[in-house]
């Protein structure tokens, strides 16, 4: 997970990984959750 | 469509900013591609995965793009895969790119050879698109071959 529109754009090819796009409060939480957490609310989707 | 089948053989005109002559396998997009997160510089593979030309290898070819895109890394980028051996043989751009020009130049002082950098105006950029084998010398003359 990034909070980076460019490292988002750019890490499947530099990784070969998949990417989860969110805020930074996010990127923390999944940091300490040790899997994705993401507050799909903020992008009216939730 | 007439048009078209008698330009392929027409000798274009481009401006050789840093000179290389080849004769070689071309990719051709419409697309920029940043070489920092696009350009594996191990491989020679573009990786942009959202680019046309993901996952094709651009090393010893001819690689016709519009222009870098992004980081200026671009150039720090394509001067490793020059030291490595898998830069492209030649670089044809629509107008001048600075950060690939840079590179190439930077290559030349450094490892005593680089990839030709050419740039071309928009109509003779139009005119290489979809050719799959150009041939480049060091005046900058480019004959699209195939």
């Amino acid at each position: 997970m990034t909070n980076s529109a460019k490292y988002a754009y750019y890490s499947p090819g530099l990784l070969n990984a998949r990417v989860v796009f969110g805020g930074l409060a996010d990127c923390v939480q999944t940091a300490v959750a040790g899997r994705v957490e993401r507050d799909d609310s903020v992008w009216g989707t939730a | 469509m007439g048009n078209r089948v008698a330009m392929q053989n027409v000798p274009l005109k481009g401006r050789a900013l840093v000179e290389g002559a080849a004769q070689a396998s071309a990719l051709t997009s419409e697309e920029p591609l940043s070489f920092w997160g696009g350009y594996d510089q191990f491989t020679g593979e573009i990786i942009d995965r959202r680019h046309p030309l993901s996952g094709e290898n651009a090393a010893g070819k001819i690689l016709v793009l519009p222009a870098s895109r992004g980081s200026s890394t671009t150039a720090a980028v394509l001067l490793e895969a020059v030291r490595q051996d898998n830069a492209p043989a030649v670089i044809i751009t629509a107008g001048t790119d600075r950060f690939l020009t840079l590179a190439a130049i930077v290559a030349a002082e450094m490892y005593g050879r680089s990839p030709g950098i050419v740039s071309v105006d928009a109509a003779d950029f139009a005119a290489l698109a979809g050719a799959r084998e150009i041939k480049v010398d060091a005046d900058g003359t480019i004959t699209r071959v195939a």
